[in-house]
């Protein structure tokens, strides 16, 4: 298992070889869409959903551009990958880094903290859509979507959003199955 | 010493991609589909021939040699299944196929809105990318 300094040092070392963005533009332009969404569908629950989805299909192509420019090897367990995601996908993708907490009794279960989440910079909820709208939803979708591609199947959950007045963002990763390779089918 | 053929697998075993620099025997059987599952079936069993073998189920081949040819392999933790055939006293070339997925499949096939999960690429630019590159390595000169 490889050490979380070494982690570090990967993430660091792979977040020098992505294109950068100005973070203010990425959120202002991030704000827009779910302002969009919620415009198009009037409905909190609905642009959950179409975050999520959306999420889904970026994380399955950019699962190759972190496999690419990351170049980590294959995780021994679950814990490792979180450790792996925290310290080095959310690096090269958004620029920081997170913890990951895990109690022995669930090793399928992980909590990833995130003490500054660039979604959410100059973001203020109404509060009718507080506690209905997911505004970090898009993450859930983009680890689920990542992840599957690497042969596991996971449940994502935003348990703490500082917009609803928690401290840092978490996410909830629990691991609900690894996905094996078909083998192909029969030649007649 | 020629580079003869390439093909690009997915995790459902789709060739997304065939290639080849004149080849010097048709495809077996005549039937291009016959053969790519043919391959796809030996890369397969390798890995599950590895993962049963191995002491831990990290172990990935890297290439094949026979009197015929050499296979050159590389594969990513995503399944995609990456295969080069060249004269078998070509050097190893893995890390050739792993900059061609870095280099040249992420920016013109994962980052392209354009192209649907697991569909043939025939994408005019990844076409050219992947020429430019493999005729530029030293092993297709020499």
């Amino acid at each position: 298992m490889s050490s979380k300094a070494s982690l570090q040092r990967t993430g660091d070392s792979a977040f020098k070889r992505m294109d950068h963005v100005s973070s203010e533009l990425f959120t202002l332009t991030y704000g827009s869409l779910v302002l969009q969404l919620i415009e198009d569908f009037e409905d909190y629950a609905e642009v959950n959903n179409q975050l999520e989805r959306m999420g889904n299909n970026i994380g399955q192509r950019l699962i190759e551009e972190f496999l690419a420019k990351s170049r980590v090897s294959k995780c021994g367990d679950f814990a490792e990958t979180c450790e792996v995601i925290a310290l080095v996908g959310f690096r090269m993708f958004l620029g920081v880094t997170g913890t990951v907490s895990q109690s022995a009794k669930e090793p399928h279960v992980c909590h990833i903290t995130l003490a500054s989440n660039p979604l959410l910079d100059f973001v203020e909820l109404p509060d009718e859509a507080k506690g209905v709208l997911q505004y970090s939803n898009i993450l859930v979708g983009v680890l689920k979507g990542a992840l599957e591609m690497v042969q596991m199947r996971v449940d994502v959950e935003v348990v703490h959003d500082p917009l609803v007045g928690d401290e840092a963002t978490e996410l909830k990763l629990t691991l609900l199955e690894i996905i094996n390779d078909e083998p192909p089918p029969d030649d007649e | 010493m020629p580079v003869y053929t390439l093909f690009i697998f997915d995790r459902k075993g789709t060739c997304l991609y065939y290639t080849d620099w004149g080849r010097s025997r048709p495809p077996t059987h005549n039937d291009p589909e016959q053969e790519q599952k043919l391959l796809y079936g030996l890369l397969f069993s390798m890995k599950m021939f590895m993962k049963q073998i191995s002491p831990d189920d990290s172990g990935d081949f890297r290439y094949l040699r026979t009197s015929a040819f050499k296979l050159h392999f590389f594969g990513t933790l995503s399944g995609l299944r990456f295969a080069l055939f060249t004269h078998p006293s070509a050097a190893n070339q893995s890390e050739a196929l792993e900059h061609l997925y870095a280099e040249v499949y992420v920016p013109y096939v994962a980052k392209n809105p354009l192209v649907e999960k697991g569909e043939v690429i025939t994408n005019e630019a990844f076409v050219e990318a992947v020429d430019d590159y493999i005729t530029s390595l030293p092993v297709f000169a020499e």
